[in-house]
């Protein structure tokens, strides 16, 4: 291999990198000239449903610590999810505190006990357990009475709502990591208490 | 073995009676003696099962006391990431991961501090399930015992995203501070919670349970190694006990009175892995007196069916040895019926009913040696029927027979009882008259031979008149055998015949 064929191969390096950064580039400005993306649960749940658990005071978001009291081996298989690590992607630049950014990339945003910025609630960002499932405190207090578990707005039982929670931030632009969306869902496996 | 059956059946179905009935009873003993132990043992297991819920109660009010309500409220309430608290010896003894409680702990970090990297009661930083955490192992101690391990650790993700290093080491001390607040407070309540259950004696609680309960004589906890960990009896705490007496349930003796030993193996006490084993020593003294109860019963039962048995058979011995008694006199009987009459038939003639000649041959012999021996008298008569051919000619053989029938019957009535009549051949009949000299032999025969031509006889229609011709004989001293006399009488009657006959010839021997 000669000097020049290092230079073709380079060149072409270049050519890809700046290709994914300028169609990046173009989703998020899409993204920013779009309409806001709604509260994911209050779409998934329909808003009188949304009104009268919030206003009932028994669904308040706890953060995964909690959950990983009775999920641990779930919680630890999370850590390679990129959901896990969605703040990353934000965190460092100009949309860290960009409502558009952070509804889908932390946890409850635009919820009352949800996220709100990283510095006051730094245990709330990426897309967590509730991000998907809604808030935990009454799971919580009803699976340590009952050990069937439920009590979730979008729990495992009711599997129409919780696909409508992915599909909210999950759209058309944003699903580049999966190409058809019942076989990604259906690779999620259930988070048996351990 | 048709014939064997026939022979022995009363035998076989007696037998088959007695040992039916004594097996049947036997069955039923050991049946009831099976429910008794059976019922014994699930009482006794019962006992054991509420002993052991008492127990773990015990210990569970013991680890509440200590750390449960504290995990609870920091697992749940606290922004804690883990918390433990750890016996001496590594096992996890509360934890707010419920599944690892009981177990020994692994980490990591703990290992650590066994071997004196991490020293204990200083914070540290690790990673724990992928989270960035600030961790510390808190010794608690009593009188200068270590007695628990306080595991506890705080995510600090947060500090590392948002802060400078400046500013994140001032906020971590003050958590930090914050931390060692709550672990003193954690300490002084496990403290308390010692301190109570040291006064609660696990001892006392046994004593007491035996001591309310009316059959339990002994409660005792072993260990793997088969020493007595915990007992009602303090005396007998640490002492070893065999191997069969831990791996057996059994009745046996002790201090003079029946005592049923049950073993719970494998009792998970405490939470613990470790296995223990809850021996039971419960009275079995009820149990012995109803088992000798129901024993006696069978053997009575049994001893009953043989005398039964034995009773049926003296009845059916007597009553066949009664039976076969009788037969053998009935054939005894009919034997020495037949035999006297076949020796009557031996000795008479079978016409005239008179003694044969035969046996009018031997009674001859024998009355005249009986009547030399002894001195006495004895004559001879030889009676002939005169013209006897004559008459067979006339009126056939049957008138004949007929005619020595009536004679033969007219002397019959004529002589004396003592006097032997035999027919000696043809028309020839003798008479052997014992004790009777020769004048009254001569006159009783003048009187026969005078009845008999008195009195014809009838035959069909006609009238036979009959006479007889007799010759008479007597002993004298000179006699050797009796034919001699037998002879002289003979030779008197062929001189009647010659006579003129119906007469009688005397014999004279001078």
């Amino acid at each position: 291999m000669n000097f020049r064929h290092l230079t073709a191969v380079f060149t072409v390096l270049c050519l890809c990198t700046a290709d994914g950064w300028c169609s990046e580039n173009a989703r998020v400005m899409d993204e920013l000239n779009s309409p806001l993306t709604p509260n994911p649960l209050k779409s998934a749940i329909g808003e009188a449903l949304y009104n009268e658990a919030i206003a009932s005071g028994e669904y308040r978001y706890t953060g995964n610590d909690k959950c990983r009291l009775c999920h641990r081996d779930f919680f630890i298989g999370r850590k390679h999810d990129q959901h896990d690590h969605s703040m990353d992607y934000i965190s460092s630049g100009e949309f860290k505190n960009n409502p558009r950014c952070l509804v889908c990339h932390s946890t409850g945003y635009g919820t009352p006990s949800g996220f709100v910025l990283l510095e006051k609630t730094p245990r709330l960002s990426n897309v967590q357990c509730e991000g998907c499932h809604g808030p935990g405190s009454n799971h919580i207090k009803v699976a340590s009475l009952k050990k069937t578990g439920g009590g979730l707005l979008a729990g495992e039982d009711n599997p129409e709502r919780l696909k409508k929670m992915c599909k909210v931030c999950h759209t058309s632009r944003w699903n580049r990591s999966y190409n058809d969306f019942e076989s990604a869902y259906s690779k999620y496996k259930k988070a048996v208490p351990k | 073995m048709i014939e064997f059956w026939k022979r022995y059946n009363i035998t076989i179905v007696l037998f088959t009676l007695v040992f039916s009935l004594s097996g049947l009873s036997f069955y039923n003993y050991l049946i009831q003696k099976n429910l008794l132990l059976e019922q014994m043992r699930n009482d006794a297991q019962d006992t054991a099962g509420s002993i052991i819920a008492a127990m773990n109660r015990f210990h569970d009010i013991k680890s509440t006391m200590k750390v449960q309500k504290l995990v609870s409220d920091i697992s749940l309430g606290l922004e804690i990431f883990e918390f433990r608290y750890i016996e001496p010896d590594g096992v996890i003894r509360n934890s707010m991961f419920k599944e690892e409680i009981g177990t020994v702990y692994q980490g990591k970090s703990f290992q650590e501090t066994r071997t004196g990297t991490i020293p204990m009661g200083k914070f540290f930083f690790e990673t724990r399930d992928f989270v960035p955490v600030m961790s510390i192992y808190y010794p608690i101690r009593m009188d200068d015992q270590l007695i628990g391990i306080v595991d506890l650790c705080v995510d600090i993700s947060e500090y590392k995203i948002l802060l400078s290093p400046a500013q994140t080491d001032f906020l971590l001390m003050r958590r930090q501070v914050d931390i060692l607040n709550l672990l003193k407070s954690i300490e002084g309540s496990v403290h308390n919670s010692v301190e109570i259950t040291s006064k609660t004696d696990f001892h006392n609680f046994l004593k007491k349970y035996v001591e309310t309960a009316n059959n339990i004589i002994q409660i005792s906890l072993v260990d793997q190694q088969h020493r007595i960990i915990m007992s009602n009896e303090g005396s007998i705490i640490g002492k070893r006990v065999d191997r069969t007496y831990v791996s057996s349930t059994e009745i046996f003796e002790m201090n003079g009175r029946p005592t049923y030993r049950i073993v719970m193996p494998d009792i998970n006490m405490n939470g613990s892995k470790k296995k223990e084993q809850l021996i039971l020593l419960l009275d079995a003294g009820s149990y012995v007196k109803n088992e000798h109860r129901i024993l006696r019963t069978a053997l009575l039962t049994s001893a009953m069916a043989i005398l039964f048995a034995l009773f049926i058979a003296r009845i059916i011995y007597y009553s066949a040895i009664e039976s076969s008694r009788k037969e053998t006199e009935r054939l005894e009987q009919l034997v020495k019926e037949r035999t006297q009459a076949i020796e009557f038939l031996s000795k008479t003639d079978a016409l005239t009913g008179l003694w044969n000649r035969g046996y009018l041959e031997e009674m001859m012999e024998l009355e005249f040696k009986r009547s030399r021996r002894y001195h006495k008298d004895m004559a001879i008569m030889v009676i002939d029927l005169d013209y006897f051919k004559k008459i067979n000619d006339t009126y056939g053989h049957l008138g004949g027979d007929e005619v020595l029938r009536r004679v033969g019957k007219s002397l019959l009535s004529g002589l004396r009882e003592t006097d032997f009549i035999g027919r000696y051949g043809g028309e020839e009949i003798v008479v052997i008259l014992s004790e009777t000299r020769a004048e009254k032999a001569f006159e009783l025969a003048n009187k026969i031979c005078s009845d008999i031509a008195s009195e014809p006889i009838e035959f069909g229609d006609a009238v036979i008149w009959v006479t007889v011709s007799i010759g008479v004989s007597a002993l004298r001293p000179e006699h050797t055998t009796y034919e001699e006399i037998f002879s002289e009488a003979d030779d008197a009657l062929y001189a009647s015949k010659n006579n003129g006959r119906n007469r009688v010839g005397l014999y004279s021997h001078s």
